[in-house]
């Protein structure tokens, strides 16, 4: 019964979501072309959250951060994560409207490294660090009940299916793609991608382009099967949230105790985040992955270096991210009438009396510092695709059924599936008849 | 509570999610058929709204139809605010919905349990080796796609900006009225002077004028431009420099509002104003107020109405260039009414870049942009003003408070003096430098005991100043202390402005005669040549070659290769 309702469900929501682009798209009014008594209002910008309010956003999410930690490790309470994580979606989400968010101050945090001129806002730098301390002493409490991104995946996940490894290994290197790609942009001072591309902010506003409402709609529709498939395949600050849990002082375990093998929580986890115990690997195997760890080691500099041209090639169009580039560029095609017309910004341009050869050159400075980002970039991507492929020349020995320290979202789901942790709730008595039924 | 059973809340979680679920599609449905009448209506109401304005652009005194236009664009802001106002709302709605749905499924799932499924073995040695395979298998494969991604998105080649300085080329052309700083003195030193119009003797070639015109020509590279009209038709021409032959005929369709009347007088008529070309554009302005832009092939790059011109000759004034920007002196009406205009207009796009109100009267000058110090001024002279703008901004520099009614001669910049006409009553000359009103500190003379001008606009060759006035009587001036050195009757009538070409004055008399006389402390005449047709046109200047517009004919003077 539950099943067809939630299959039935599926389709609703899909429907629904889909409808909603159409329904929530924000629409710009122009102004009236004529004159009248009519004043048009002054154009404002949201001024600076007050601090007092600033304040309050960091101490709910220390709060939230500590009772993730309360409810994950002390109490191992899948109720008491859900809980939180609802009311995060709720104060993050839906109450600050997805601003700030820690995956967002990437932006600024690389910017401001970047950039002499630009400081960054102390908010935007605490929702940064926060729950990376947080991770580095207990895992990733913050992706798993905190993050308002999340809880809304989590949230409409009603049908879970398994991605199968090979694939899941892949989807992966998108994150380190979109991260090496938002710090890229940010240092450069051309856009906050993460910000921009944020699939969920036009739900928790209620607003936005209907391309992004579509965008969002997407993902929340493959979340209803897929778990969480944002924060697993695209989220730029679980990727660094992930290498810092590999580092984290506590991990979460899914027995309270020791692991009986009994393989309940094998498909407990909707997120591919437990490891099954390792089976010994043939000699043959072993030795055929041992040549090939060397000649991966050997190539993981060639595999760099092209990554390093691929970026030095990319950062030409990928300049074009660039508000000041893209007016640069039509600018020149239209004197050059390579292109017919002109469009609201170049009017604009032109209506300002601006030195088109100032703007030529701006444009040419930020290309150049491009070029020098788009090496970086590829490399870091190269990079982790070698280093990814040498991790999965390397046999790591497991004997129990274990969370993995990178992939676990702290979400308390596997908890319940195991039968020590009945035990320890005293809900069963233990087969050494240590518990009560 | 005891009596209320697991399957008793599982039953009542999916009941409500059912409610919650047909709840957010019935919002949903009303969202939809509310998006979709809004598709379904407004683009019409927003075209309609369209062919009304375009209506209103040709009849722009019609206040009714203003009105109506008000009215109806109220009408569809008031539809879309109500829209966004019910499409937020259910959006509220929508989200709650959607929210209890999905937490009640939850719930009810929650309840249900999801079994815990055990499947193959424990330690499948060979499916764990082969998933790891698969995943190197993906990993490459997906390092080769990003690859060709990379590819693909850099492909597109970048764009290699060259900023076109076509200024320099500008200023050593003849691009505007009497050259590109309006001096009307050629840079160039061989130019054929000498020639019989009716003979042929010395006239590369000669190519008829289809309509009557007032402005003089203007060139660039191998093009000369005119333009010509009357009450009914306004045209913008194109010659080949080389051969004469037309290159192409421009109709210019006029905003003129309907049963608005344009009758400048007939000395000045429909196409007074010369044209301006920028090495990508030609611009023309014409009596009507319209103002067009071709480009080389004669393709219209865009059209501007200025409105109806107030202006008691007829508008007169010549077109002037700043690098990008097309400078129109608008000037109209009397100098309390407050309707004169200095335009900046984007060359590309006819975008106003600037503009200023001017408090002068209607004028025929023509504004002149030089450059002062290293920095360029745009010169203007209308009643009671002569005032000097910077050509960047368009803010006010200085002004003198020297000009009366009826003028038509433009300043001339030259030695670090303006040189200003002020009709038949005095020439004088401005120091350089001044800021604000600079009427009592940088005159620097005035003589008001010569033959002073009417229409001809004055010429200097950095030593004498040199003024014709229209009943033919050329006065030489000492250029520092404003004494008249000499001065000489030529016998002629003159409308169009003298010239210098290779230390020479030029003059080209109404009924066609070229006078060509020795600059400096005597005078000297050095050749008297017929064109055989009136003229009123000043001549433009190129490298051994002239280039007059007759009554009916455009001439190139010159020697053949």
């Amino acid at each position: 019964m539950i099943r067809r309702l939630t299959g039935f469900a599926s389709i609703a929501f899909a429907v629904v979501v889909f409808a909603c682009p159409a329904l929530l798209g924000a629409v710009n009014v122009p102004p009236p072309e004529f004159e009248g008594d009519y004043v048009l209002p002054k154009t404002e910008v949201p001024g600076p959250r007050e601090n007092l309010l600033e304040y309050v956003d960091v101490s709910v999410l220390v709060l939230a951060l500590s009772l993730s930690v309360y409810f994950v490790y002390h109490k191992r309470c899948r109720k008491g994560v859900f809980l939180l994580m609802m009311v995060s979606l709720v104060y993050f989400g839906f109450y600050r409207k997805g601003c700030i968010c820690s995956i967002g101050a990437i932006g600024n945090v690389s910017l401001s490294l970047f950039e002499n001129g630009y400081v960054i806002p102390f908010l935007a730098l605490l929702f940064f660090v926060l729950p990376l301390v947080f991770t580095l002493f207990f895992g990733r409490t913050f992706c798993g009940c905190v993050c308002p991104l999340g809880a809304l995946q989590d949230l409409v996940l009603l049908r879970p299916m398994k991605v199968a490894r090979p694939v899941e290994s892949v989807l992966r290197l998108l994150a380190y793609v979109y991260l090496g790609a938002a710090v890229w942009f940010a240092a450069t001072g051309s856009a906050f991608i993460i910000c921009r591309y944020d699939p969920f902010i036009g739900f928790f506003r209620r607003s936005g382009s209907i391309n992004m409402i579509v965008f969002g709609a997407c993902f929340l529709l493959v979340g209803v099967f897929v778990g969480r498939p944002y924060c697993r395949f695209l989220c730029p600050y679980g990727v660094i949230l992930r290498q810092l849990s590999r580092l984290s002082k506590r991990k979460v375990t899914i027995t309270p105790d020791e692991c009986v093998k009994c393989r309940l929580c094998e498909g407990s986890c909707p997120f591919g985040a437990i490891e099954t115990p390792t089976a010994e690997w043939p000699g043959e195997t072993y030795r055929v992955n041992k040549k090939l760890l060397g000649v991966l080691i050997l190539l993981l500099p060639v595999i760099a270096a092209v990554g390093v041209w691929a970026g030095g090639f990319v950062s030409g169009s990928a300049s074009r991210v660039d508000a000041r580039v893209r007016l640069a560029d039509r600018i020149f095609m239209e004197d050059a009438g390579t292109v017919e017309g002109t469009i609201d910004a170049s009017l604009a341009f032109r209506a300002s009396g601006a030195k088109v050869e100032d703007l030529y050159s701006d444009a040419d400075a930020i290309k150049a510092k491009f070029k020098t980002g788009g090496f970086f970039f590829g490399g870091f991507v190269a990079l982790v695709i070698g280093l990814k492929l040498i991790l999965l020349s390397i046999r790591f020995k497991r004997e129990d059924y274990i969370a993995s320290r990178a992939g676990c979202l702290a979400c308390g789901r596997c908890y319940s599936y195991c039968p020590r942790e009945h035990v320890r709730l005293g809900n069963v008595a233990s087969a050494n008849g240590g518990g009560d039924l | 509570m005891d009596g209320i059973t697991l399957e008793m809340k599982r039953t009542t979680a999916i009941r409500v999610a059912v409610i919650a679920g047909v709840f957010s599609l019935i919002v949903a449905g009303f969202m939809f058929v509310n998006y979709s009448r809004r598709l379904s209506v407004e683009p019409g109401m927003e075209k309609q709204l369209e062919d009304m304005k375009n209506v209103f652009r040709d009849h722009p005194d019609n206040q009714k139809l203003a009105g109506e236009i008000r009215q109806f664009d109220l009408e569809i802001r008031n539809r879309r605010m109500r829209w966004l106002a019910f499409s937020g709302k259910g959006a509220v709605l929508l989200l709650c919905g959607l929210g209890v749905f999905v937490g009640c499924l939850k719930y009810a799932g929650g309840l249900g349990g999801v079994k815990p499924v055990v499947e193959g073995e424990t330690t499948d040695g060979v499916g764990q080796e082969r998933r790891t395979i698969l995943s190197r298998r993906f990993v490459w494969g997906g390092f080769a796609v990003l690859l060709l991604l990379g590819v693909l998105i850099g492909f597109k080649p970048s764009v290699e900006y060259v900023a076109e300085d076509t200024w320099e080329q500008f200023l050593a052309g003849w691009p505007t009225f009497r050259g590109p700083d309006g001096s009307g003195v050629s840079k160039h030193k061989d130019v054929s002077l000498e020639f019989d119009g009716e003979s042929g003797t010395g006239v590369l070639w000669k190519s008829p004028v289809p309509m009557d015109g007032m402005n003089s020509p203007v060139l660039w590279g191998d093009f000369v431009f005119l333009s010509g009209g009357d009450e009914k038709k306004l045209q913008v021409y194109c010659y080949d420099a080389k051969t004469g032959k037309p290159v192409w005929t421009r109709d210019v369709e006029s905003m003129l509002p309907e049963g608005a009347e344009v009758e400048p007088m007939e000395d000045t008529g429909f196409s007074a104003p010369t044209l301006a070309v920028d090495g990508k554009r030609v611009y023309a302005i014409f009596a009507t107020g319209d103002v067009v832009a071709f480009d080389f092939s004669g393709k219209k790059v865009w059209a501007k109405f200025l409105g109806v011109p107030d202006s008691v000759y007829g508008y007169a004034s010549s077109l002037a260039m700043y690098k990008k920007l097309l400078i129109i002196q608008y000037d109209q009406g009397a100098d309390d009414d407050n309707l004169s205009k200095l335009y900046a207009l984007d060359g590309f796009s006819g975008q106003p870049v600037w503009q200023i109100n001017r408090p002068v009267a209607n004028s025929w000058t023509s504004p002149v942009v030089v450059d002062v110090e290293g920095k360029s001024q745009i010169i203007t002279c209308a009643k009671p003003f002569a005032i000097s703008y910077d050509a960047g901004t368009g803010a006010e520099l200085w002004r003198v408070e020297c000009e009366a009614e009826d003028i038509a001669p433009s300043s001339v910049y030259a030695g670090g003096l303006v040189f200003v006409i002020k009709p038949n009553d005095e020439v004088m000359a401005i120091k350089r430098g001044g800021r604000g009103d600079v009427t009592k500190s940088h005159i620097a003379w005035k003589n008001d005991e010569v033959d002073v001008p009417d229409i001809c606009s004055p010429v200097s060759d950095g030593e004498f100043l040199y003024i014709l006035s229209s009943d033919g009587v050329l006065t030489c001036i000492d250029f520092k202390g404003g004494k008249v050195v000499w001065d000489k009757d030529l016998d002629e009538m003159f409308q169009s402005s003298p010239s210098i070409v290779g230390g020479k004055l030029v003059m080209i008399s109404e009924k066609g005669n070229l006078i060509v006389a020795e600059t400096g402390l005597n005078y000297k005449e050095i050749s008297r040549s017929k064109l055989g047709e009136r003229c009123f046109a000043s001549p433009a200047f190129a490298d051994g070659r002239m280039y007059i517009r007759g009554n009916k004919n455009l001439y190139c003077i010159g020697k053949k290769d």
